[in-house]
């Protein structure tokens, strides 16, 4: 029955009449030559933002005056237990980490989106590249010595969060009524590596060459989100790193901050650079967009 | 093609050609695919990211009373099957709308001021009530004329075609906190030809013009361009004389046809509902048949999904749209000179060296891209920055002089390589690279990929001498690979379109492709070293002098640039279908 496309319904032993004919021929003709966004089966199209950088290291910089080490931007300190700081975070307790008053135990690199119209949230990509064999981006994520809470020598941190909050339209600027649309965190991170650290390759690398190295590392991933983003929302992506400056372990005793391989110190108990520098970022978001009238 | 028949107004007799014309016409329509012009959605859309994770105060330094500015350049040339030599505007042309654009940073939440890492008393700091020193500028600029080489350079001839200011007490309330923020109704046309260039300004950064006790930084400066722009038919093997690249074998990009079976009336029958033979027309049969077909939950498909697999049956014809992505390049590390080379933190050279006689590093930065659903790119554009300004070097201890920056093209020696490639093996076996696109610019060759050159807005410069080499910024075309040169597609030489996306098992056979661009290798065509397995782009940048970055070079000096503030950007560009979500 056609019953969508025309109202007209032609049935035997009734009069096939010319103006029931021309009505529901006209509603086929108009129904084709304006096809509408409900008789799409595609009407959406991929949108792709893109961002990263290189992180400075802050211990190859001699010059600087000491003992300043300035914090890079874009990664901020995160102070959980200072109003309103608990809700610009939300859910990423990390295993035994103790927050001192002074300082936050977390650096977040905020990504703030805006939508003016209903999108499709499809997909949130975060790589973190490394060297293979450490020496300029050195980060390998294990633990030298006992870790907090379960851990063990040898195993890989836990304490790496990638999240996408929204700000919902109707509960615009208060941090404490965005929404935690996704969250990947409370992993183990050599469940996200590339591939194998060394090794592996078929053929050459790519040109130009980066003193030989390749692409090595982690990449954290949400797909297949499909999350609706309602009109005139702002989403935030947020990467959440450790600051293990003040690692305790499950008896809450400090650990010695070069139990971590994610922050070196130069051995007098002084952290040279911390988690964030240690890596090579690249995010994208994918989205879907409605085509245009 | 629309669906057209002949009226049936009252009084008139009903006969088998009145209505097999209608059926006619409708599985023509059908069989032939559904042009734009019959789509209510007859638009396609993409949004243009720019991303600055840093933004620092002494970008934007007065000490010198000459200011300074952030600038971000761009263009957005047709596609390949686009491409006029010409390179002007006709009412045949395809173009872009830029409607509305989005802006916003990091303010942790709430109305305050973050600090700047330069900040002698720490950086990242939360510096509350200062909120309002985050007066932003932009401006938006079309260039006038192009300083390719046949023709006069004029790096300065631009126009000013939108302005905006926000004041910073917008981003001081606790109440409304001000940003992200979008601006619509922009509706500004954008010429395909032309280069066009923000201009970012955040004025009161600096201590000493805001009043407040710190200097102030911008975290995760995110800006989104939204465009409106014309449907086309996705690429197709047989569209280009040299076919397209790694696109998969199975279809090679053609659609498949749909077959909508009418009935055919014949003149004497009788009209009838549903009852009798073809010949009889069934109005209401074939009234379904048509039903069953448009509306859901089959509809009109097209498009690709996340495998690179088109719909088996397709009925739109124009189901692309343009798409161009801005890579960010040294974008933290950004406004490197010769002589700070070796102070200011970077990898791949010899650290902690107080003398900048004879460093031997290299610059190189790398972002990787994924590849959610398929692209095919028709070219790449490497954006070099130069911009350079003075600045006062008091508590910036990155700068050593204070004067403005040079280019580095007088060293003979200097290479700024550019590479592009498809990726395999991510949490997979059979790791592989496939090259995408390639050059490597020197002194000699770099006039040859230039597509414009940018000097900052006025004359003279309003916002001080970024770089005293005449202009500050520069757009390079970055080659596709191919075996052999190939014109009349792009700006320069350039190799055919590269089709990537993941995917399945019918979609992994794919079509040869080159090795590297013509003048930077060449070789013959083959079989893809990703094998149809890509699932991620890499981008890579690095420059390089065997007679070294640093001043130890006698064709450098302290003040060569390498990249300027805000850092360098790869442009890719190219078409995207819509998302068959199966």
């Amino acid at each position: 029955m056609s019953r969508e496309i025309t109202k007209i319904q032609h049935s035997d032993k009734t009069v096939v009449s010319g103006k029931g004919l021309d009505d529901s021929f006209r509603d086929v003709q108009d129904r084709l030559n304006n096809v509408e966004q409900r008789d799409e089966a595609s009407p959406l199209i991929p949108q792709t933002i893109i961002g990263g950088y290189q992180p400075r290291r802050w211990d190859w910089q001699p010059n600087l005056p000491s003992p300043v080490r300035p914090q890079d931007l874009p990664f901020l300190r995160h102070y959980p237990q200072f109003s309103p700081e608990e809700t610009r975070v939300k859910g990423t307790d990390s295993w035994g980490l103790d927050i001192p008053t002074s300082v936050g135990n977390q650096y977040v690199y905020t990504i703030p989106l805006r939508f003016r119209e209903p999108v499709l949230l499809t997909d949130v990509d975060l790589t973190l590249y490394c060297d293979d064999d450490g020496e300029w981006f050195p980060a390998d994520w294990t633990w030298n010595n006992l870790g907090p809470g379960p851990l063990n020598t040898g195993d890989f941190v836990e304490d790496v969060y990638m999240q996408v909050q929204i700000e919902m339209p109707y509960a615009e600027r208060d941090a404490t009524q965005d929404v935690v649309a996704t969250k990947l965190g409370e992993f183990s991170v050599d469940a996200q590596v590339i591939s194998p650290r060394t090794g592996g390759w078929t053929g050459g690398d790519m040109s130009p060459a980066i003193d030989g190295y390749r692409a090595s590392g982690l990449h954290l991933q949400c797909e297949h989100l499909n999350l609706p983003i309602p009109a005139n929302s702002s989403v935030r992506l947020l990467i959440v790193l450790p600051n293990y400056d003040n690692v305790v372990d499950s008896d809450l005793t400090p650990i010695d901050r070069g139990a971590v391989r994610w922050v070196r110190d130069d051995g007098s108990g002084n952290t040279l650079y911390s988690s964030y520098a240690m890596q090579n970022y690249s995010w994208a978001v994918t989205y879907l967009s409605r085509k245009e009238g | 093609m629309s669906v057209e028949r002949a009226n049936l107004p009252r009084g008139v007799k009903i006969t088998a050609d009145l209505v097999g014309d209608l059926y006619d016409s409708v599985e023509s329509q059908i069989s032939n695919r559904i042009e734009s012009e019959d789509l209510k959605l007859s638009r396609g859309r993409f949004d243009f990211g720019i991303h600055l994770p840093s933004i620092e105060s002494y970008m934007f330094d007065s000490a010198t009373n000459t200011e300074s500015v952030l600038m971000v350049p761009y263009t957005f040339p047709p596609t390949q099957d686009e491409w006029e030599d010409d390179q002007t505007v006709s009412e045949l042309t395809p173009t872009h709308t830029l409607e509305s654009i989005s802006v916003g940073f990091d303010q942790m939440r709430m109305p305050t001021g973050i600090t700047d890492p330069w900040d002698t008393n720490g950086a990242g700091q939360n510096l509350s009530d200062a909120a309002s020193a985050y007066t932003m500028e932009l401006e938006l600029f079309v260039r006038t004329t192009r300083a390719l080489p046949a023709t006069a350079d004029n790096y300065t001839q631009a126009t000013r075609i939108y302005a905006l200011e926000i004041d910073g007490t917008l981003f001081a309330s606790s109440f409304t906190q001000g940003q992200p923020f979008e601006i619509e109704g922009i509706n500004i046309p954008i010429d395909p030809y032309k280069t066009y260039f923000w201009q970012i300004r955040f004025p009161n950064l600096d201590q000493t013009v805001s009043g407040f006790p710190r200097d102030l930084g911008v975290p995760s400066f995110t800006m989104i361009l939204r465009h409106s722009t014309y449907l086309v038919s996705r690429d197709t093997t047989g569209d280009y004389v040299d076919g397209v690249q790694n696109i998969p074998s199975n279809t090679n990009g053609n659609k498949s046809t749909t077959t909508l079976t009418l009935d055919n009336p014949t003149v004497g029958s009788a009209i009838t509902a549903e009852v009798g033979a073809s010949g009889n027309a069934r109005v209401q049969r074939n009234l379904d048949i048509i039903d069953d077909r448009i509306t859901r939950p089959k509809r009109l498909r097209a498009g690709y999904n996340r495998y690179s697999e088109p719909p088996t049956s397709e009925e739109i014809e124009q189901d692309s749209s343009y798409f161009c992505w801005a890579v960010p390049m040294f974008a933290q590390i950004g406004d490197i000179r010769a002589s700070d080379i070796n102070l200011i933190g970077l990898p791949y050279g010899p650290q902690g060296d107080f003398s900048a006689t004879s460093w031997d590093g290299i610059l190189a930065d790398r972002r990787f891209i994924p590849l959610r659903f398929p692209v095919t790119i028709h070219g790449v554009i490497a954006v070099h920055n130069f911009y350079s300004p003075p600045c006062n070097t008091t508590n910036k201890p990155r700068r050593v002089g204070a004067g403005s920056g040079q280019l580095p093209w007088a060293s003979p020696t200097f290479t700024s390589s550019i590479g592009v490639a498809a990726m395999s093996g991510v949490r997979g076996e059979r790791k592989a690279y496939q090259q995408i696109a390639l050059a490597n610019l020197t002194a000699t060759n770099e006039s040859s990929w230039v597509i414009d050159r940018v000097k900052q807005d006025g004359q003279p410069p309003i916002y001080g001498l970024g770089n005293t080499g005449g202009y500050d910024q520069a757009l390079y075309q970055i080659p596709l690979v191919h075996p052999n040169t190939r014109t009349g597609f792009a700006y320069h030489d350039n190799g055919p379109p590269f089709f990537v996306g993941k995917s399945n098992l019918y979609t992994a056979d794919r079509e040869n492709c080159g090795v590297l661009p013509a003048a930077f290798g060449g070789g013959a065509a083959g079989t893809p070293n990703t094998d149809g397995c890509e699932q991620m782009l890499e981008v890579r940048w690095t420059m390089s002098d065997s007679a070294s970055l640093s001043p130890s070079n006698t064709n450098v000096v302290d003040q060569t640039t390498y990249v300027g503030n805000g850092g360098n950007w790869v442009l890719i560009y190219g078409k995207r279908a819509v998302a068959d979500m199966g």
